[in-house]
């Protein structure tokens, strides 16, 4: 409980994260225009996830280089254990933002989405492997601004080909098969599902993002000092 | 007087780090300034270097008024920082020609002085090498020869010895008695007694923002040269038999270390005997007396430790 | 010292490869997307070549990322213990800070023109007058790079600054509907235009590929004008990290 506080805590205190994690990723609402129904910031959306997702590891991150992961380590905590909190607050925080979006684009988006449950669990999972592919991602660096700068240039494009900060649709189905291998392309992909009401798919999204980020779980969960 | 500072008062918000601070140097003088963590040190030797203003007082380097505006002051002092203040990514060369370039040195009269100091502080061979690389001990005397390019004639070292292995200490002091020997002037603070002991010629003792004592290592021990230094080993130590042991006249204090009771009695009087009385039951390992020295001049004015700084 | 910021600041590599790589890839996705037709957002203004418009958006957009150069240099300088030794020395501070951003500006120039020229021979971008166009964008790096350290020196903090910069550099970028159209209300339409140092740089740029002189004006009139006082403002905020 103490790590899990202690995480929170942390993460709150910073004012970047409150501003990435809870007022940009709002903007998203406001993006006008709609692909194939659905607004297209409910994907957009997906970018400031990954992005929060991020920033929430960086303490991660920062304790292998301030050398506090040794000090941890030799105390009577597991490393199970301090993950785990971790990991877990980083996921509380998420899903208070998903909660918030998935409200929030029912209020200004109203019935445009058939079903609010079903986009709200698929962000949660979505959320589930970005923390997951930010915990991964950040146990090969030691600092921070280096493991940042890359992951910028590497989310971006990531976010971009998959679909999430653009439209799939503008990619040929020669492209659209290859981006599935992507862990963001299954984002729009349910979305989409939702949108036409194909529960299978809708599950499948599920099942494939559960899988990523339990891939991702693993490899980020190396110690490393 | 390569250095005067009168009735120095500085503050920062509610708190008076110098407080009627007065500190001299002569050219040529190795100046040790001790003290405990807050004691000012560190304020004061920014203040000679010019990085903060005082509130009152005056600072007078080389004949000048230390205003932290006069470049010709900052051409004539090297600043040893206690953090290891140089660019890692930079080679070893490239630091030195950088701060070199900075006091004014250029062309072949830089390059000359980069070797001259790489070999002064035994870093000739690793010049093309970058300090990330480097152990601790190199570093801290890379540090160093970025300091000293420039032939300061005042040379301030904060704490230069932190965190190294001895051999590389052992380096150091060899260089500040070498430096010192060449007419230069050196402030050197220092949490470690034995350092200050062994190379300085006059110290000066500071607690709370002021000097509490100062003059050559002799006179320091002098003040408390009356008194008898008599140390207990336990086995266990107890705050109560500190306690009862103050209350035994003719003892003038008690401190604990480790295992240890260090008492002081007036010189010439024996009350062993009831010494041992009190600290029999904690189990006796040895009893000793010893000459003071300055880490007992520094507990005496002190009331602490150097390094442990007692609550 | 300039030489040696030079040095410090280039070598940098992952800074360069992500400043140079990411919009180029960037770029290179774009032009893709818009030349299959598949995507119907018109993003050509009048009749400007959309790999002349990518290529102006992106490298405006990294230019202001590219302002960690002098952000990430003055913060290791002045915000940290390397403060107290460089302030000890008889070198101006004030010189220091300009040899930063004056290498600064050099390097993030270079970076611009290397994606002007990579969108040149690979994407057949045809632009007028290259010279004026390069001038903008030279116009451009000293007020991001200016801008950069204004806000070092305001926040003095560089995890802050990089934040609030990246944050402006990704509104920016979509003020100027580089990733996605904004509605058509004027207030866009003004940001997109004029109410951005990026949407000035932009603005003239493609005043001067049209030989539109009012746009030409309107746009390098104001990015001087902000150039001018940043470099005043430095003055006295450089204050807050000097003394």
């Amino acid at each position: 409980m103490i790590l899990f506080k202690h995480a929170l805590k942390h993460s709150f205190a910073q004012p970047v994260n409150i501003l990435v994690i809870f007022i940009l990723p709002f903007a998203a609402l406001f993006i006008p225009f709609e692909v194939g129904g659905l607004p297209f910031g409910l994907s957009f959306y997906g970018l400031f996830n990954l992005f929060s997702a991020f920033l929430l590891s960086r303490l991660i991150v920062e304790d292998r280089s301030n050398k506090i992961i040794i000090r941890i380590s030799s105390a009577p905590i597991s490393y199970f254990q301090y993950l785990g909190s971790y990991l877990l607050a980083f996921l509380l925080i998420l899903v208070i933002q998903n909660t918030i979006f998935t409200l929030a684009t029912y209020f200004y988006w109203g019935d445009v989405v058939l079903n609010y449950g079903l986009l709200l669990i698929l962000y949660l999972l979505y959320s589930i492997m970005t923390i997951s592919f930010s915990l991964c991602w950040n146990s090969f660096f030691r600092a921070y601004n280096i493991s940042f700068a890359l992951f910028t240039g590497v989310a971006s494009v990531m976010c971009l080909i998959s679909g999430v900060s653009i439209p799939l649709q503008v990619f040929p189905g020669s492209i659209r098969s290859k981006v599935m291998i992507l862990p963001t392309y299954w984002l729009p992909s349910g979305l989409v599902a939702i949108y036409n009401g194909k529960i299978i798919d809708v599950i499948f999204s599920y099942i494939v993002l559960l899988v990523y980020g339990g891939i991702l779980l693993l490899l980020g969960s190396k110690r490393r000092y | 007087m390569i250095l005067k500072m009168e009735n120095i008062i500085k503050r920062f918000n509610e708190n008076l780090a110098l407080d009627y601070l007065s500190l001299d140097a002569e050219e040529g003088e190795v100046i040790g300034l001790l003290g405990p963590n807050g004691a000012g040190k560190t304020t004061c030797i920014k203040s000679i270097v010019g990085l903060l203003p005082v509130d009152e007082g005056e600072i007078t380097v080389f004949g000048m008024k230390q205003d932290g505006k006069n470049k010709s002051i900052r051409r004539q002092i090297g600043f040893v920082t206690q953090d290891i203040t140089i660019y890692e990514n930079m080679t070893a060369r490239e630091n030195l020609a950088f701060f070199g370039s900075l006091y004014g040195l250029e062309k072949q009269v830089l390059k000359d002085r980069i070797e001259e100091v790489a070999r002064i502080i035994g870093l000739e061979g690793r010049l093309d090498e970058r300090p990330k690389y480097f152990s601790g001990g190199m570093k801290r005397r890379l540090n160093i020869g970025c300091s000293i390019l420039h032939h300061p004639r005042l040379l301030i070292m904060d704490e230069p010895t932190v965190g190294i292995d001895p051999q590389s200490r052992n380096y150091i002091l060899d260089f500040v008695e070498k430096v010192s020997a060449a007419g230069t002037t050196v402030i050197y603070t220092s949490h470690y007694i034995e350092e200050v002991e062994a190379i300085a010629d006059r110290i000066f003792i500071m607690d709370q923002g002021h000097v509490i004592a100062s003059g050559t290592l002799q006179e320091l021990i002098a003040r408390i040269k009356g008194d008898s230094h008599i140390l207990v080993d336990i086995r266990l130590v107890s705050e109560e038999k500190k306690a009862e042991l103050l209350t035994i006249a003719d003892i003038k204090d008690v401190f604990i270390k480790d295992n240890q009771y260090h008492i002081i009695v007036p010189g010439g009087i024996s009350i062993i005997d009831k010494i041992v009385a009190v600290l029999t039951p904690l189990g006796i390992v040895n009893v000793n007396s010893r000459q003071p020295n300055l880490e007992d001049v520094f507990l005496t004015l002190t009331g602490k430790q150097l390094r442990d700084e007692v609550e | 010292m300039i030489k040696f910021h030079l040095l410090r600041n280039g070598r940098d590599f992952i800074g360069h490869a992500i400043l140079i790589f990411l919009p180029i890839v960037l770029l290179s996705i774009f032009n893709y997307i818009y030349s299959t037709n598949l995507f119907p957002i018109e993003v050509m203004v009048d009749s400007v070549e959309i790999p002349v418009i990518l290529t102006i958006g992106f490298a405006l957009t990294f230019q202001i990322y590219g302002s960690a150069l002098s952000t990430e240099t003055l913060a290791q300088d002045f915000l940290s213990p390397m403060r107290d030794r460089l302030l000890a020395t008889p070198a101006s501070p004030r010189k220091l800070i300009m040899s930063v951003l004056l290498t600064s500006i050099i390097l993030s120039f270079l970076q611009t023109v290397v994606i002007v020229i990579f969108s040149m021979i690979i994407f057949e971008a045809r632009f007028e007058s290259l010279w004026a166009v390069l001038l903008v964008l030279l116009l451009s790096v000293i007020v991001n790079q200016l801008l950069g350290a204004t806000i070092l020196f305001l926040a003095k903090d560089a995890k802050t600054a990089d934040a609030i910069t990246t944050v402006y550099g990704t509104m920016t970028a979509i003020c100027i509907e580089l990733y996605f159209p904004l509605p058509d209300l004027r207030i866009f339409e003004l940001l997109k235009k004029y109410l951005t140092p990026m949407s000035l740089a932009r603005t003239a740029i493609i005043g001067i590929i049209k030989n539109n002189f009012q746009d030409i004006l309107i746009g390098v009139l104001p990015l001087i004008l902000i150039a001018v006082i940043l470099f005043i403002l430095l003055r006295p905020l450089s204050k807050k990290v000097i003394i």
